[in-house]
């Protein structure tokens, strides 16, 4: 935030922003809050029930076995008669089967339970993750707003206090510069809220997650429109300073593009797997929920072409 | 009898865990196993045997010095470019024959005439966005749009080099362990394949120089660099320097890294050799950057002599000057009667009085 504090504070001393405008903007760049990040499952109310209908099944299933496959009762085993004998077998105790029974059942559906949970956890861990790099790509736009306003602002006042050949289009570019300052501020307030409301945690419901979409795109619309400003500046627009901050731009928004859709792999490749069988029953039981999906228009896919 | 019932169980055991293990390190492995798979990969034959060789030879050196894994694509036409090169990254495994995760593709589209520097995440801090678009921009496409793609991705592959030496003396590196990712940075540029080359600027210098000493022709050279003026007939340049201007790519970087090594030098004390019409300047040997300059005295003025300069002065490894092996200087060869230089061409360090 500290690097901002300077920029933002030049922005109204050269009267870019507005006092108001500039407590807005300090406030939705504030970075998200510092327990986001991956591995924030918020633990869920674990179902009770399938865990007991296992350990019943497996009692019951050990009964059966025991006393389907286990010998006699021939307590305390006579293991002196079968010895050395070729081909001879003792025969179980009746209750040893019975135990061994109810571990072979009662286990083995613990461990492919353990196995499937386990793997249910990874993928949504990898979408925590997935998640987190979106949050980052979109704090890093953010970060680029004020750099923007400034570089595009000052170049613009430059021009029109130092060039006596404003034309009248040009003149009419920075009358609209107040008010697509405040129309971008305005966006960068919505989206870093909505951002805020979901840091570490991706919206569950497909609205709220198009909500926050539509945000960061407005967002995205604003900066461009702020960007073609300078359309009409071909010299303005082959100076490095504005190469450099037309690559960060075009950057962050590819990330962006590319962060979204990462995410949404992994948000696929989780749903999937809590509703095929059997990694829907370990699902219910975990509350496992189904991620939501960004879709392919709320945002362009097409990295902005900024101009060369 | 139940050894024998469990000899099956066990060998089926030590099988898949064979299995099991070798497939682990197989995959821990296999960018290693993997080593012989191309660095350059040409889809449409734009490059022909010798540059792909070349390139290959300049990037394999890359990655022992710098632990950098550098590719290069080139393709007929994919549908985004950006998406394409972020997922061939990974196809690839570019950067996983690194220890760091640093890996670097460059993907030029000849279809729908652009390029894309690739970078995976550990190198982002030391080629950002706004260094790949100033590479691409300003020293790649104008050899591009000259018809020369080979000079034009090995005269990146030189800033990459000199970039990465600075980032090692400021340990300004961020290794990753592990399997090395692109999150999408890098940048993309209209590719301007053979579209000519830019024409040559005609701007006069603001004062005519005045150029009664050799270093003075150094100064002229460095102010009009320093304003980016590729003008060919500048006072400053010889006859045949003129000659061979006229033709070459000047590109904006190269401009600007000649301003940016002359000022690294300053601080080298700089020794002027005269005799007859000819000039040396000369660095310290232990300043191994820092090249010589050859000056010529033609219509009453001293000019830079940059055809001797262009022939004799080579940069290896390290970007350290050298003379080519068996030849001292030619024409400029007085300039160097007290130094020694080894069997490559590199002065020693400590001249022989």
């Amino acid at each position: 935030m500290a690097m901002h504090e300077e920029r933002l504070r030049r922005l109204r001393e050269q009267g870019l922003l507005t006092p108001e405008q500039e407590d807005r903007l300090r406030e939705s760049l504030q970075p998200l809050s510092p327990e986001r990040g991956v591995g924030m499952r918020r633990m869920p109310r674990r179902k009770w029930w399938p865990a007991l209908v296992v350990l019943l099944g497996a009692i019951l299933a050990g009964l059966v076995w025991g006393f389907l496959v286990g010998g006699e009762v021939t307590a305390p085993q006579d293991v002196s008669a079968i010895l050395n004998i070729e081909g001879g077998t003792g025969s179980m105790n009746r209750w040893t089967g019975t135990l061994l029974g109810m571990l072979l059942f009662l286990v083995l559906p613990l461990v492919v339970w353990t196995l499937l949970y386990n793997s249910l956890v990874g993928k949504e861990e990898r979408v925590l993750e997935a998640w987190a790099q979106v949050e980052t790509s979109y704090q890093r736009r953010s970060d680029l707003v004020p750099a923007l306003v400034e570089t595009v602002s000052r170049y613009l006042r430059h021009e029109r206090e130092t060039l006596e050949r404003v034309t009248e289009e040009r003149s009419e570019g920075l009358s609209g510069l107040q008010a697509m300052t405040e129309d971008l501020v305005q966006a960068q307030q919505r989206s870093a809220e909505l951002l805020r409301e979901h840091a570490g945690q991706p919206p569950e419901d497909e609205e709220a997650l198009l909500a926050l979409s539509q945000a960061q795109a407005q967002v995205g619309a604003q900066m461009r429109r702020f960007f073609g400003l300078t359309e009409s500046y071909p010299q303005l627009r082959s100076a490095d300073q504005f190469l450099r901050l037309q690559a960060q731009l075009e950057g962050t928004e590819n990330r962006i593009n590319v962060a979204r859709s990462r995410f949404n792999e992994s948000v696929r490749d989780f749903n999937r797997s809590i509703r095929a069988l059997p990694g829907s029953l370990v699902a219910a039981a975990g509350d496992f929920r189904r991620k939501a999906y960004f879709r392919a228009d709320e945002e362009s896919h097409q990295v902005p072409v900024l101009g060369y | 009898m139940m050894r024998r019932a469990f000899l099956p169980a066990v060998i089926v055991l030590v099988l898949a865990m064979l299995y099991v293990s070798g497939l682990y390190l197989f995959n821990e492995w296999r960018p290693w196993l993997d080593d012989t798979s191309p660095r350059v990969v040409d889809d449409t034959e734009l490059l022909s045997g010798s540059e792909r060789r070349r390139i290959t030879e300049f990037h394999e050196l890359l990655q022992q010095d710098y632990g950098i894994d550098y590719r290069v694509l080139v393709v007929s036409r994919v549908g985004n470019l950006d998406r394409y090169a972020a997922d061939r990254f990974g196809a690839l495994s570019v950067g996983d024959r690194t220890a760091g995760g640093r890996g670097l593709l460059l993907v030029l589209d000849q279809g729908r005439d652009e390029v894309r520097l690739e970078v995976s995440r550990a190198l982002e801090g030391v080629f950002t966005d706004a260094f790949v678009a100033y590479i691409e921009q300003r020293q790649m496409v104008p050899f591009f749009a000259a018809n020369r793609v080979s000079d034009g991705i090995l005269a990146t592959t030189e800033m990459i080099v000199d970039r990465a030496r600075e980032a090692r003396a400021q340990q300004a590196f961020d290794d990753e362990p592990g399997k090395a990712v692109s999150l999408g940075a890098g940048a993309r540029a209209p590719a301007r394949l053979g579209e000519g080359a830019e024409a040559k600027s005609t701007a006069r210098m603001p004062s005519i120089p005045s150029l009664d000493t050799p270093p003075a022709a150094i100064l002229a050279y460095v102010e009009a660099m320093d304003a980016r003026n590729s003008n060919p007939e500048l006072p400053f340049y010889s006859e045949a320097s003129r000659k061979l201007m006229r033709d070459w790519v000047v590109t904006p970087a190269q401009m600007d890294n000649a301003v940016r090594s002359y000022r690294q030098c300053s601080t080298e004390p700089l020794e002027l050799i005269v005799q007859d019409d000819r000039a040396v300047m000369r660095y310290p040997p232990s300043a191994r950057r820092c090249h010589p300059w050859f000056a010529v005295f033609e219509d009453e003025a001293w000019r830079l002599d940059l055809v001797a300069m262009q022939r004799l002065v080579r940069f290896g490894r390290g970007n350290a000057w050298h003379f080519p092996p068996q030849q001292r200087g030619e024409g400029y060869a007085f300039g160097f009667k007290d130094w020694t230089f080894d069997g490559h061409g590199y002065p020693r360090q400590q001249p022989a009085r």
